[in-house]
């Protein structure tokens, strides 16, 4: 079996591991390690800290935890811990983005420095070693670092260039603007908005002013907006509250179906299903709210959609892997039992020739074998038979 | 089994080739496993493997584990089941020893009894952290929970312990 296959095949090709870095960058896989979260070992994304411990996750991932587990406790050092401590980590948050956006560079820099090396020891040795393949990392973007085996042939000062190239800006495949390289990442994920790139003091100058404005600064934050800002400018609209947790239990079914349509949700499936729905929602609602980024309202629907699919398929999966494993066991742990049974009614059939007459017909104590054999669950009533024919 | 990592790492432009609609929709949950998968194949442990059993379905795995050097597992290899809910990691995985295997807290039908797949499970855990403790478990056993009580008993005994192992074992059939 192929791992990268088996990744494909369940969509989950833009996987990105520590181990990405080459084995002689160990201290870049200390980096990438600690900007994951220890629950979906992938980069953070909406990061929180649980103020009781100092412990950081994603947001949805430690919201989820403490939903579906059994304590309310950190789930990297158990300290009981509560919803009411979770609070936004900006500054993580902020790393992890300038991170995200670096990664690809930093990783192509790793691999060109590190199979360069390996090329230089090869050809020392005089070892005839084709270049080890190098993973592509496909980041969130989509945008894939191109390391095609041309830049292996390239001289040595290809890194000087692919440092000076990341300042330079470049032009906008979507919307044509000049984005420096270095965001041109983020700008793409963020569906192209307006990029302002320092081309010359004058320019420099205006922005310092918009951005010392003072009071009247609000307004031109917009135009303003550097590349890599992380505010958003949300005085339009007062920012959304988080949804509180409801106690299901003192509700009427009514009362349940309006809390489900005040959020829009589907009132299909019964009053479990119902409860289950708008809690998860309530979950993925309040967890969007720390994004810097947040969804759509709409895809968050479809998230809990898609959550609910799932869930129905491995219920019906459990419960056929029950049903299974119940029959089985049950069957080779009565094995012996039943065959000893079986034994013993033949001996007795025949040793004991009343009891052929006493019987229906002499033919029972075989039938009962049979019996025996196809309906284990009726081992009791047969050992009663078993009985009478004795 | 045993993949050679760096073919690993060869292929994976194929699969950016991979239409999105033949995507199956599981999101987080795949995304963590398959990051669990790159994670075991590039971390190495000794003495642990596990690999989803078909390429479709990654809620289903087969594991190995092979017993320590100095205890009385050493040298045998034990074949496992891994089955995740949708719900993972939120919840521990379900968890069985396909080989059997005579231990004081597994039982005949390979259930195990350990406190970080019951109660004790966290969302921070991995594949790689249950099959190492798997792995400790099988040389220091916890006799105070016994699900086989028999093999507690006996543990004291290491030497009739071992000739009882090896009286249940099965070495994993070899079918690839």
């Amino acid at each position: 079996m192929d791992l990268a296959l088996a990744l494909a095949a369940t969509g989950a090709d833009d996987v990105s591991d520590p181990s990405d870095f080459p084995e002689s960058f160990g201290i870049l896989r200390t980096l990438d390690r600690t900007l994951r979260c220890p629950i979906c070992k992938d980069l953070f994304n909406a990061p929180v800290l649980l103020g009781t411990c100092g412990h950081s996750f994603c947001s949805l991932c430690i919201r989820e935890a403490l939903k579906e587990g059994e304590k309310k406790e950190c789930s990297a050092c158990r300290v009981p811990t509560q919803e009411s401590s979770i609070k936004k980590n900006i500054v993580l948050e902020e790393s992890v983005e300038a991170y995200k956006t670096a990664r690809s560079t930093v990783l192509a820099l790793a691999n060109d420095t590190a199979s360069r090396k390996r090329r230089r020891e090869d050809s020392t040795n005089g070892a005839d070693l084709t270049p080890r393949p190098k993973r592509v990392k496909r980041e969130s973007s989509g945008q894939d670092v191109d390391l095609g085996d041309e830049r292996l042939e390239e001289s040595e000062d290809s890194e000087v260039e692919i440092i000076e190239n990341s300042k330079a800006p470049v032009d906008c495949p979507i919307c044509d603007q000049k984005v420096p390289a270095t965001r041109i990442n983020a700008h793409l994920d963020e569906g192209c908005p307006h990029e302002s790139v320092p081309e010359d003091k004058g320019k420099g100058k205006a922005q310092w002013a918009i951005l010392l404005g003072g009071p009247g600064g609000k307004k031109g934050a917009k135009g303003g907006r550097r590349g890599s800002g992380r505010e958003r400018d949300r005085s339009s609209s007062p920012p959304p509250r988080p949804l509180a947790k409801v106690s299901y239990h003192t509700l009427s079914n009514k009362q349940v179906r309006g809390l489900l349509q005040d959020q829009c949700l589907s009132e299909s499936g019964d009053r479990k299903q119902w409860e289950q729905r708008h809690a998860q929602w309530i979950t993925v609602y309040n967890a969007n709210l720390d994004s810097s980024k947040p969804k759509s309202v709409d895809q968050l629907r479809r998230d809990l959609e898609r959550w609910e699919r799932l869930k129905a398929r491995d219920e019906k999966e459990k419960e056929a892997r029950v049903s299974r494993v119940d029959a089985k066991g049950y069957e080779k742990s009565q094995d012996e039992h039943f065959a000893k049974l079986i034994a013993q009614a033949r001996a007795s059939a025949k040793g004991n020739p009343n009891t052929i007459r006493q019987g229906a017909s002499s033919e029972k104590p075989i039938e009962i074998s049979s019996d025996l054999e196809m309906e284990p669950e009726s081992g009791e009533a047969a050992q009663a038979t078993v009985h009478i024919a004795l | 089994m045993h993949t050679n990592p760096t073919s690993l790492r060869e292929p994976n432009s194929k699969s950016a080739q991979e239409p999105a609609s033949s995507r199956p929709a599981a999101g987080s949950v795949t995304k963590r496993l398959g990051n669990e998968l790159m994670g075991l194949m590039m971390s190495g442990s000794p003495g642990i493997s596990a690999f989803p059993k078909t390429d479709a379905n990654l809620f289903d795995w087969v594991g190995t584990i092979e017993g320590v050097a100095g205890t009385v597992y050493d040298n045998l290899k034990y074949k496992i089941s891994i089955h995740f809910p949708s719900n993972y990691p939120f919840v521990a995985p379900v968890i069985r020893f396909e080989t059997p295997c005579y231990h004081p807290n597994v039982d005949l039908h390979g259930n195990i009894c350990l406190d970080i797949l019951k109660d004790k499970w966290s969302a921070v855990y991995s594949v790689t952290t249950i099959l190492l403790s798997l792995q400790s478990l099988l040389g220091e056993p916890n006799n105070d929970s016994p699900l086989n009580t028999e093999a507690a008993d006996l543990w004291n005994n290491q030497e009739e312990f071992k000739e009882q192992v090896l009286r249940h074992y099965q070495p994993i059939a070899t079918d690839d």
